[in-house]
């Protein structure tokens, strides 16, 4: 049995099996059903270590976590009459089977929806998300998102007790309200965003998440009811992103930027991926962020530039920023302009955004005026280092205004 | 340091990013775009193309302060209906100036909604901008 294996398959089944049994005995059991789940694969990796893999792994989980499920709420439902708390009877005649492709799937995407409700606050969001539809173990995201286990444990605690205070129709309803996709593709980008942009001490965790955000992505645009063109649109941006995803970082974990990147490591079967789901995006009727972002990362995959490149992208950033406001989108949009009309004029209309504590802003500001004013290029830069957080971002700010400084003495 | 990339600056905080840096209540200003019909205008395909992205590089500069609301741009066509139910035609013989369109922007304050405007590609055309802030009518 490969080490790989078992990690693999306990991240994907827990997935299928927490919403396939959630759905089933309802999400006020959402604790019970994750706890018998996480027994069972405990259980699996005993019994598999001593007698080696059933014949079917998958079917095995299956059937005992249900068990573990059934023999919990038997014993709880025994407790609790006491209390008169009649939990929902259980009909043995509605048996669920194994592999039931539909169910599996409308379950899944059901669960992306129950989490990416509203009541839930983003952190919430992404814990759960990361913990139920991504399969991670509690360590795995408190190294993630840089917090300790503990908090982690609380805030997946808060989130668990908040789905569970949700009625029944609101989450059975809550896919049929074409609204609340929003929100599902939000979360999916975020769980993306949180791998990819997030500062990197597990490259492998990072990149785990990320896929497993593409593969969540990738199961709504298969099974959600209505062809919807946003889906294919943020499928397309994540591939684009995560074609790009080894050249990202040296052997030694440090960022490379962009333009310094080796084009070989780019992933063309991937890019290509996305070419193909942004096609597919560009059938609907209505333009969103998704849209927008996915054309922008599209340039941004072309290994020659092509000539008019940036005046696209500013056309891009024009009509982004118009339907989605970000700070992030704020600075690239000036970053396109400069290579527009240059980093003079840029640097007027930087200055009137006038974003206070963002470190990436008085970067910005220094890149776009040191040729011409590196005194004030230097004052931005010390701004920027009293914003910075990491000893390595200091570092790098610092050797970036004695470059400064030497070039004004010579 | 090198050249900061397009992607150097974006980062995980995607969140729904409303401006909360300001702590003075917005307000909502409508800017009118003025300009006289001209007869003889008759841009080019190219020049429309190079008008819309001056349009947009203005908007855009708008949005990227997070003060941008919304935007119409209107056609030339239209009627005008007076009392007494007489509607007239287009163009309007009768007025020295047409309205092109609107933008609806926030600001602390006119002066800085005046601000806004500046760079208005109107404003190439002859045309000029008024700004009017919007009135708060009690419920």
């Amino acid at each position: 049995m490969s080490d790989q294996l078992l990690p693999n398959l306990f991240r994907s089944e827990y997935r299928r099996l927490v919403s396939l049994l959630t759905n089933r005995y309802g999400y006020d059991q959402i604790p019970l059903v994750e706890d018998a789940v996480g027994e069972t694969f405990m259980l699996a990796a005993e019994t598999w270590g001593k007698q080696g893999l059933p014949e079917n792994p998958q079917a095995w989980l299956f059937t005992a976590a249900k068990n573990r499920v059934l023999d919990q709420l038997r014993r709880k439902n025994t407790i609790d009459k006491k209390v008169v708390r009649a939990i929902q009877p259980l009909s043995v005649a509605e048996e669920i089977k194994p592999f039931d492709h539909q169910r599996d799937m409308d379950s899944q995407i059901q669960m992306m929806f129950a989490i990416a409700n509203p009541i839930l606050s983003f952190d919430e969001q992404i814990g759960l998300g990361l913990r139920i539809l991504c399969g991670f173990g509690n360590e795995e995201i408190a190294s993630a998102l840089l917090v300790n286990k503990e908090a982690i444990n609380k805030r997946l605690y808060r989130a668990r007790e908040k789905l569970r205070t949700l009625q029944r129709d609101e989450i059975i309803k809550a896919n049929e309200n074409e609204s609340r996709l929003e929100t599902v593709l939000t979360l999916l980008y975020l769980l993306f965003n949180k791998g990819y942009y997030d500062r990197v001490a597990h490259k492998t965790l990072h990149r785990d998440i990320c896929f497993e955000a593409i593969h969540l992505c990738w199961l709504l645009r298969t099974s959600y009811q209505k062809p919807r063109s946003e889906i294919p649109a943020l499928l397309a941006l994540m591939c684009f992103h995560a074609s790009r995803f080894e050249a990202r970082n040296s052997e030694s974990g440090e960022e490379i930027l962009y333009e310094d990147q080796n084009r070989d490591l780019w992933d063309d079967g991937l890019a290509q991926q996305g070419f193909q789901f942004l096609n597919e995006a560009s059938t609907g009727e209505h333009l969103t962020r998704f849209h927008l972002e996915a054309a922008i990362a599209a340039l941004h995959c072309e290994k020659e530039e092509r000539e008019n490149k940036w005046r696209k992208i500013l056309d891009y950033y024009n009509l982004l920023l118009q339907i989605h406001y970000s700070p992030v989108a704020a600075l690239n949009r000036t970053f396109a302009y400069s290579k527009v009309f240059g980093k003079e004029q840029a640097y007027v209309l930087a200055k009137e955004i006038e974003l206070k504590e963002y470190l990436p802003y008085p970067l910005l500001l220094a890149y776009l005026i040191e040729d011409t004013d590196p005194i004030s290029a230097l004052g931005h830069l010390e701004e920027a280092r009293i914003l910075a957080v990491s000893t390595d971002q200091k570092n790098k700010i610092s050797q970036r205004i004695d470059l400064i400084k030497t070039k004004m003495k010579s | 340091m090198n050249i900061p990339s397009d992607e150097k600056f974006i980062q995980h905080n995607y969140r729904n990013f409303t401006n909360t840096q300001k702590t003075i209540k917005m307000k909502d200003f409508m800017m009118i775009f003025r300009m006289t019909p001209s007869a003889d205008f008759n841009p080019t395909p190219e020049q429309m193309q190079q008008s819309i992205k001056q349009w947009q590089d203005w908007i855009g500069g708008i949005a990227a302060q997070g003060k941008f609301v919304s935007t119409n741009q209107l056609s030339f066509q239209g009627k005008t209906l007076k009392s007494g139910g007489i509607i007239s035609d287009g163009p309007y013989a009768e007025v020295k100036e047409i309205v092109g369109g609107y933008l609806i922007a926030r600001a602390s304050d006119i002066d800085e909604a005046v601000k806004l405007a500046h760079g208005c590609p109107v404003l190439h055309f002859g045309g000029h901008v008024e700004v009017r802030e919007f009135m708060e009518i009690p419920a």
